[in-house]
């Protein structure tokens, strides 16, 4: 039997438009704020598969992006709190030409929900503010997860570190609706989505799954992670974390719901969402 | 014949509950019949029966179609099917109150042949031939001319065609997952011809390899597309689907036809209950033993997909008379294999859901962790996951409870058990060179597999009876084979046995006094025309007893039945 290498290409067009209540102040445990974020984008992906599990390729797009004035009256209004000067792109919109490279080392043994192997990714972006010229940067994701199997694989333990560092050129800086954030569904499940956000981000997860009964896996999760200003003051001193267990339901070895219960010091939060956890 | 078939109707507990026109029909047998029809008796003349009678004649039957998540649910939470009673209630088996003994058997404990059964193996010889035969080898899909789309799949995670070749034989034609290529056709090919020896009825499959060009579109071929609307099926979608299949190293696809059932598609036959449009179809299915015993031999093959989906009921055609003949389908999840998938450790050790179980896991956050999931298992593509090291055949379970397999008893389990060793090395080895698996290391496997299981299913079983078998009268002795000794899973142990005469009508017995071991007694080889005896075995066990029924024929004396207690 024969199996060859291939090329493949994907292209997105998307508009998105969120109410966005969650950011805090980088680094700082502030209070919720809001503001809106409404973006157009048109990206494509060019790859090669040249051997099995390895994709690499580049990919690149347009990206308008808007911020306004958030509708949740509850919580201060973004703009009111901070200024420009320390949210980058607060009074500026602008819009990017983005692109960049792509290596991807996937041998998952079911990305829908997988028991065995790994996913290990990198990709290098390029964004060049169009308009206002003062957010030109550069954006590195790393990401590794490990798949870990015992007992027949009815017993997994999950690894997953990931990073993402920013670079400016010169003394440009990276608006504040790009810059990485952790906190919500994916990572730090103990806090609300985008509680921290800053130019550099790093966090880790550790699961313990094990099979209840066919459909249903449960686990025992820890994540831990950071935001930083600088790339340098990437490390593991002074996370941020969180705990709890995890329910996952499948159907054909792909997880279609998952209901996520994390603990911080910030409190208990509750997730539920459709599909599986790390894409 | 007639006659003796109606009074068993009348009386024999275990066929369908009656419905009105059962009990009216019954009421005018036993009254036109007489006071013959309403005498009770163990044997009659013609035991013991080989086959059932030529079916009724049907006109027509509907197609059924049972709704996969019914049958699961069903299944799992509604408590189907008649299930063994208290130990107070009237019904007897293996000399425990409250079982309900197989129905569906002739005196001597054997399945009858009939439209859900056949006797093949372990009750005549069959040839490594005949077992590579299977259910036919004539009507492979023509290598002349092309073969016609007339139907699709093509979503799921492999496609499937219904074709038709040059000479109007119509198949489907499956394939395997492309990351397992040869897992569920080798699997289809050993499951049909084993199931089909084993005495079930199964379609026809045949292993094909053909150029992509073979295909051509039929007209009026319609395809869901990924939106769930219908359309017609293009070029384009035969090509996209071909590309989710793997191919050989020549590029030529691999895959498995099916030739179409013959007769009038009918739906799936349910493991409970009776089809109540077939006054043939008059035991219930969780006590025919045909169907008990099929744990057996689906424990053998991890037939853990061993449900109502896979089982077809067709009306045919035969001389002249139309009955429903009834099938198992679809082997591409047996062994290792799950079809579109390989199988997880899970499969065939524990069901979908079932209380304790979830409730251990759940509770000791998976640190109880059960017996299978220690296992070692093979992986291979082509195999799916296998082992055998840890098989044990009354831990093995299909993916969820089925009635007729939580019925089987111990005579139920013996009677399959001793046709799963019939099975010689070396007729496995030629069934599994069927499915050509590319890599003579998944040929090994496989065939270890099967060996071994079977081994074990010898003795698990074999042990839980007293598994003598094959009863005759020579020269003046009754003699039999210790199947426990035959398959050396056992050594040589003392036998007795009791005589008695036995009453055919009270099913009394009388003691012959001096009448012991094996050699016939003097009263036994002097008794009248029409005269019953039987003679109780055992070794050792009180428990686990084999009495065997033996009737004066004239000068001779034939066995007419078999009791096994346990």
């Amino acid at each position: 039997m024969t199996r060859c290498s291939s090329i493949f290409w994907r292209s997105t067009a998307t508009t998105r438009e969120s109410i966005i209540s969650a950011l805090g102040l980088a680094r700082k445990k502030a209070a919720e704020r809001t503001f809106a974020w409404r973006s157009t984008s048109a990206d494509f992906a060019l790859g090669v598969r040249p051997v099995g599990h390895l994709s690499v390729g580049a990919k690149g797009g347009y990206l308008a992006v808007n911020t306004g004035r958030g509708n949740n009256d509850n919580v201060a209004f973004t703009e009111d709190v901070f200024t420009p000067e320390t949210t980058p792109g607060l009074d500026n919109q602008t819009n990017f030409l983005r692109g960049g490279f792509f290596g991807l080392y996937d041998y998952r043994d079911s990305p829908g929900g997988p028991r065995s192997g790994g996913k290990y990714s990198v990709e290098y972006m390029f964004y060049n503010d169009r308009d206002v010229k003062l957010h030109n940067f550069r954006r590195l994701d790393l990401e590794i997860q490990q798949y870990i199997p015992f007992f027949a694989k009815r017993r997994v333990i999950v690894l997953r570190a990931k990073s993402v560092l920013t670079y400016p050129n010169g003394n440009q800086t990276i608006p504040f609706y790009l810059q990485p954030t952790i906190g919500g569904s994916n990572d730090l499940r103990g806090f609300r989505p985008y509680r921290f956000y800053d130019d550099n981000a790093i966090v880790t997860t550790a699961e313990y799954r094990w099979e209840a009964f066919t459909g249903l896996e449960m686990a025992l999760f820890f994540d831990a992670g950071k935001v930083v200003p600088k790339r340098s003051q990437i490390n593991f001193h002074d996370l941020e974390a969180s705990a709890g267990v995890g329910f996952r339901f499948n159907i054909r070895n792909s997880t279609f719901l998952r209901l996520d219960v994390g603990a911080s010091h910030e409190g208990v939060r509750i997730w539920m969402v459709f599909g599986g956890i790390f894409p | 014949m007639m006659a003796n078939w109606a009074v068993r109707l009348a009386h024999a507990r275990m066929f369908r509950k009656p419905t009105g026109a059962v009990v009216l029909l019954s009421a005018l047998l036993l009254g036109l019949l007489g006071p013959a029809a309403a005498e009770a008796r163990k044997f009659y003349d013609d035991d013991p029966l080989l086959k059932e009678p030529p079916p009724m004649p049907l006109e027509d039957a509907r197609f059924r179609k049972l709704n996969d998540y019914y049958d699961l649910f069903s299944n799992m939470f509604g408590g189907v099917g008649e299930q063994h009673g208290e130990e107070d209630s009237k019904t007897q088996a293996g000399g425990k109150q409250g079982l309900i003994p197989a129905a569906g058997v002739n005196t001597l404990g054997e399945v009858l042949d009939s439209a859900w059964f056949t006797n093949r193996i372990a009750a005549r010889p069959m040839s490594i031939d005949e077992i590579r035969r299977g259910p036919g080898d004539g009507n492979a899909p023509s290598t002349e001319g092309q073969w016609t789309i007339v139907g699709a799949k093509t979503q799921g995670v492999t496609p499937g065609f219904r074709i038709r070749d040059s000479r109007g034989h119509n198949y489907l034609l499956k394939f395997d997952p492309w990351r397992y290529p040869e897992m569920a056709t080798g699997a289809d090919i050993i499951g049909s011809h084993l199931f089909h020896a084993l005495g079930y009825n199964v379609p026809e499959n045949y292993l094909v390899v053909f150029d992509e060009d073979t295909l051509v579109l039929g007209d009026d071929v319609k395809v869901t597309d990924e939106t769930g609307e219908k359309r017609p099926m293009s070029r384009r979608d035969v090509t996209a689907a071909l590309a989710r299949v793997p191919r050989r190293e020549d590029g030529q696809i691999w895959g498995l036809a099916s030739f179409f059932l013959p007769g009038k598609i009918l739906g799936e036959f349910r493991y409970y209950g009776t089809r109540m449009d077939d006054f043939n179809d008059i035991v219930l299915h969780e006590h025919r033993r045909d169907l008990r015993g099929l744990f057996v031999f689906c424990a053998w093959l991890n037939h853990n997909d061993s449900r109502a989906i896979n089982t077809l009921d067709s009306l045919v055609e035969e001389d002249g008379r139309k009955f429903i003949r009834h099938y198992l389908i679809d082997f591409g999840a047996i062994l290792g294999s799950a079809s579109v998938v390989s199988n997880t450790a899970r499969d065939g050790n524990a069901y979908f859901w079932e209380m304790k179980p979830a409730l251990a896991q759940i509770l000791t956050l998976g640190i109880f962790v059960p017996r299978w999931a220690r296992a070692k298992y093979v992986k291979h593509p082509a195999l799916g996951t296998i082992e055998h090291p840890s098989f044990e055949p009354e831990q093995w379970k299909p993916n969820y409870p089925n009635p007729t397999f939580q019925n089987r008893l111990p005579d139920d389990e013996f009677w399959a058990a001793k046709k799963v060793m019939a099975f010689t090395d070396e007729q496995l080895r030629a069934v599994v060179k069927l499915s050509q698996y590319s890599d003579t290391r998944a040929e090994k496997w496989i065939t270890d597999y099967l060996i071994k299981r079977r081994d074990r299913i010898g003795e698990v079983y074999f042990a839980k009876v007293l598994p003598l078998d094959d009863f005759r009268v020579e020269g003046g002795e009754l003699k039999f084979e210790d199947l426990g000794v035959k398959y050396g899973l056992m050594g040589s142990r003392s036998l007795q046995a009791v005589w008695s005469r036995f009453d055919n009508k009270s099913e009394a017995h009388t003691a012959i006094a001096g009448a012991s071991g094996f050699r016939l007694p003097a009263a036994v080889t002097g008794g009248s025309h029409g005269e019953y005896f039987a003679a109780k075995v055992h070794g050792g066990d009180e428990n686990k007893t084999v009495t065997v029924y033996l009737r004066k024929q004239g000068q001779d004396l034939a066995v007419v039945g078999v009791d096994r207690t346990w």
